[in-house]
């Protein structure tokens, strides 16, 4: 199994050392959650790793599991001035560094010490905003209830500091496991589920936490004010598949992202050649589950467009590179065929070329007659992503916007009174746990500001 | 082209470079030193000689702490500064060690070798291993009057305790060094290095002492005495033995500045005959090249021997070489010292004459921001840093200090111009 940056581990407190801790450092306004990273690497380049942890643990919960699978060459190492000098600081390398070096000195699975914190950096489109929990939450009031709903990575957060500002904090989780797609959805490869489980559950063992409660089944947004929530934070994700509308999607053999992110059901097919559909972060997260499981495979990744268009992060495609899977740019595919037994047996494709700029600034494909190909494979599936269930939301009067996302203003309210919303279900953009925290703390602060109804929110 | 030639005089003894390994574990045996002299190196001190190493069994473990450039010392990292230590000792027998001496010395007659000795305050001691070790047909015998780590009772050490009651080692005491030098003189007529310790409040009258007793040369200097640090987990210091610790002597490049000083200070008092061997942070032949400056005629070089190796001769003498033939310098000889009369004692003695100012090139600048940080925290507040990260001298605030120079990490990025001159262009136009 594959642990990336595994041996760059040990040479950390050198990497520590080449960090130039710049003004104003890039760094700093780069990370979602607001992590103060320049001044984490200066306390481990003076080898305080307790130090360290503490800054990363203030601002994300969540900073083991952000440290394995943080995108951090669109993040934080974007804009890293030590990278004009040769090579970026390896950010995420030496989190992981420090709070492993943490863990050890704490024997084994404390991960979110839940220690005091008075202030917290809230991170909005590149201005810190520091903010002083244990002011603001120095209030008369009677203790208020909160309602989370989902116990992902971002519900988890709010939870957790309107705790800590002295709320009541239900949380609603629709599975029987907190963490989102945290512990369902991201492969073994790039988190091992057992450090995700284990932070995980080291935050939500603090909060209270209701399982099997799903939105517009078990709950409801009107109900849950009747019961007496002030106020509810929506962070539920996104959980529908996008649906790939191709003949012979019914075959044995067609399967959908989830059933292989998820499910574990299909590691006993025996396959010789998959094909997976689509070129996101999901596809490239299936294509390499399938070749993990059989290495002697051949797995292709079937896309319309070239390498340049992937919506995809640099990193993992050269995971996916490195491990073999094949790639088959510029093909379209238009059937998939199935033999006498209704078995997967190929896929046909048609070759398309790059045409015209269109609207996402991406080379519309140009289909180019007569150079079709069918690609034997025995296994097929569609990871063309995720999208938020628009339905759902209407129903319990969300407005949304045409891919189902809900809409929400600055201070991430919805359109209801005293709902707020995070996470994945507000926008395409806000894939990453990092993300999802940084949407958390932002609704935590937030809900409590208007709660206080003090009239001034922090944007 | 002329070839230089790196041949110092040194005890009156020929030496084909002035690279020494200094008293210390480098040259710990015979083999140890073999095996430098057949990789060019020009000399050997070797580590210090006692009467009491046949007495005790083993030398303290740990002995040795790395420094870093701040925080934590027990991390590893590239950025060092020094190095401590407590409490060097041979373990081998006094007649073994003498005789791997001695067997080097018979195969390498062309190599300088001194063999250090050190021992309490008694005469009787002094002139047994004076007769010991100049029986290895040594070059020189050098006096290891300074230990840092010399305390109460600690054997090993030169301690002059019951002179004069006076709780100091002899190296800090004028007359405790006359009288060890006037003992050890009686037994042999080689000549005589004495080591010199830093903690001292004048260099000079020690090194006085030294000449009067009739020294032909003093080595600056010893390690300092330090105190390495603590775990602060568990508030044991460093480096800790059952829970405890001694003060240590610092050695590493942290030191080099300040012996820079002392080998300054020795060679202006015009000491005649008295040759100096510096030892102190030297790394590579820079370093080396700034002691012969101020006037050392050989380099002892130990801390960074220990870290690299004795394979660092190598750069020692082609930077050595490669210096002297852009300098056109013929013999080593024909620099030593030359530096001194550039340095003055106090600052009053320069012209303010010569004013800088600062610019930054801003194609090389990579805006780390670290130079307006500085300037604004620790200067004249004279660098702006704007929003797309460009950083500016505001001119007329900028006193030339150079602080910004000093933390910039690119090379070249800050240059100076004349304000003076500026001043002239600008008017011109």
């Amino acid at each position: 199994m594959k642990y990336a940056l595994n041996e760059r581990i040990k040479g950390s407190f050198i990497e520590a050392d080449r960090c130039l801790n710049c003004w104003d450092a890039p760094c700093n306004i780069d990370c979602p959650a607001g992590i103060n990273v320049s001044s984490f690497i200066r306390s481990l380049s003076k080898g305080d790793y307790i130090g360290a942890k503490e800054i990363i643990e203030r601002d994300n919960p969540f900073g083991y599991i952000c440290s394995w699978i943080c995108p951090q060459e669109v993040l934080c190492q974007k804009n890293c001035i030590a990278a004009k000098l040769g090579r970026a600081i390896d950010i995420r390398t030496l989190q992981r560094f420090a709070i492993e070096n943490f863990r050890k000195d704490y024997k084994g699975n404390i991960f979110f010490s839940n220690s005091e914190i008075d202030e917290v950096s809230i991170n909005i489109n590149g201005k810190i905003h520091v903010e002083n929990i244990f002011k603001i939450s120095n209030y008369d009031q009677e203790r208020k209830k909160v309602a989370v709903i989902g116990a992902g990575p971002s519900g988890l957060t709010t939870g957790l500091f309107l705790l800590k500002m002295g709320y009541q904090v239900v949380v609603f989780e629709k599975n029987h496991l907190a963490g989102g797609r945290v512990t369902y959805g991201i492969p073994n490869f790039r988190l091992p589920k057992k450090i995700g489980l284990a932070e995980i559950q080291s935050v939500s063992r603090l909060l209270k936490i209701k399982y099997g409660k799903e939105l517009g089944k078990d709950i409801s947004i009107s109900k849950l004010f009747e019961e007496g929530f002030s106020a509810i934070y929506l962070a539920i994700g996104k959980w529908k598949e996008n649906s790939l509308d191709i003949k012979g999607s019914n075959l044995k053999g067609f399967f959908h992202a989830d059933n292989i992110l998820i499910d574990n059901d299909w590691k006993k097919i025996q396959y010789q050649n998959a094909a997976v559909i689509g070129a996101g972060n999901v596809a490239m997260d299936v294509a390499r589950a399938l070749k993990e499981n059989n290495k002697k495979s051949n797995v292709y990744i079937i896309y319309r467009r070239t390498s340049k268009e992937m919506p995809i992060w640099q990193e993992e495609r050269e995971n996916g590179w490195e491990e073999g899977v094949i790639f088959q740019f510029l093909s379209l595919p238009v059937e998939i065929v199935g033999d006498r037994s209704a078995n997967v047996q190929m896929i046909k494709c048609v070759r398309t070329s790059p045409g015209k700029i269109d609207i996402t600034g991406r080379k519309q494909p140009e289909i180019i007659e007569g150079y079709d190909f069918n690609l034997p494979i025995d296994m097929v599936v569609a990871a063309l992503g995720y999208q938020p269930n628009r339905n759902l939301l209407i129903s319990q009067g969300l407005i949304t916007d045409k891919n189902g996302f809900i809409l929400v203003d600055e201070n991430l309210k919805t359109n209801l009174k005293n709902v707020f919303a995070g996470g994945d279900i507000i926008g395409m953009n806000r894939n990453t746990v990092v993300q999802a925290v940084a949407d958390g703390k932002r609704a935590a602060i937030n809900i409590h500001k208007h709660l206080l109804d003090r009239g001034e929110n922090i944007g | 082209m002329v070839k230089p030639n790196l041949e110092v005089e040194f005890c009156n003894f020929r030496c084909e470079n002035p690279f020494l390994l200094g008293a210390s574990p480098v040259s710990r045996n015979g083999e140890m030193i073999e095996r430098a002299f057949q990789m060019g190196w020009g000399g050997a001190i070797t580590k210090s000689v006692a009467l009491e190493q046949d007495l005790k069994d083993c030398s303290l473990s740990p002995r040795f702490v790395n420094i870093n450039n701040g925080g934590s010392n027990i991390k590893p990292s590239f950025r060092r500064i020094g190095m401590t230590n407590i409490d060097f000792r041979i373990d081998e027998s006094l007649k073994d060690t003498l005789d791997s001496f001695a067997k080097v010395k018979k195969k390498f007659p062309h190599k300088f070798l001194a063999v250090s000795i050190k021992s309490e305050y008694k005469e009787r001691n002094w002139k047994k291993l004076t007769t010991l070790a100049a029986n290895t047909g040594a070059d020189a015998l050098e006096l290891c009057l300074s230990c840092p780590d010399s305390g109460k009772d600690n054997f090993c050490c030169s301690r002059s305790k019951g002179y004069q009651n006076i709780e100091q080692s002899i190296g800090q005491n004028e007359s405790a060094i006359k009288n060890v030098l006037s003992w050890v003189k009686e037994m042999t007529e080689l000549p005589l290095i004495v080591k010199l310790s830093p903690n001292v409040s004048d260099i000079k009258k020690i090194a006085h002492a030294a000449k009067e007793g009739g020294a032909k040369s003093v080595a600056a200097a010893n390690s300092i005495k330090s105190i390495s640090g603590f775990n602060l987990r568990t508030l044991e210091p460093l480096p800790t033995i059952e829970g405890i610790t001694s003060v240590a002597g610092l050695s590493g490049p942290a030191l080099k500045p300040l012996v820079l000083y002392y080998v300054s200070e020795i060679k202006k008092e015009k000491i005649t005959d008295l040759d100096i061997s510096a030892s102190g942070g030297i790394t590579c032949a820079h370093d080396a090249i700034e002691y012969l400056l101020v006037g050392a005629n050989t380099l002892q070089i130990v801390t960074e021997v220990m870290w690299e190796g004795f394979r660092i001769i190598d750069e020692l003498r082609n930077g050595l070489k490669r210096f002297m033939r852009y300098h056109n310098f013929r013999s080593v000889k024909d620099f030593i010292g030359i530096g001194n009369r550039k340095i003055k004692s106090s600052s009053k003695d320069l012209s303010r004459n010569q004013q800088n100012i600062y610019n930054i090139d801003k194609d090389k600048c990579i805006g780390c921001g670290k130079c307006y940080v500085a300037c604004r925290d620790g200067g004249y507040e004279a660098i702006s840093f704007s929003q797309d990260r460009i950083a500016e001298v505001i001119k007329d605030k900028c006193t030339g200090c150079t602080l910004c120079k000093v933390v910039c990490p690119v090379p070249d990025v800050i240059y100076f111009t004349d304000k003076n001159n500026m001043e002239n262009i600008v008017n011109e136009s």
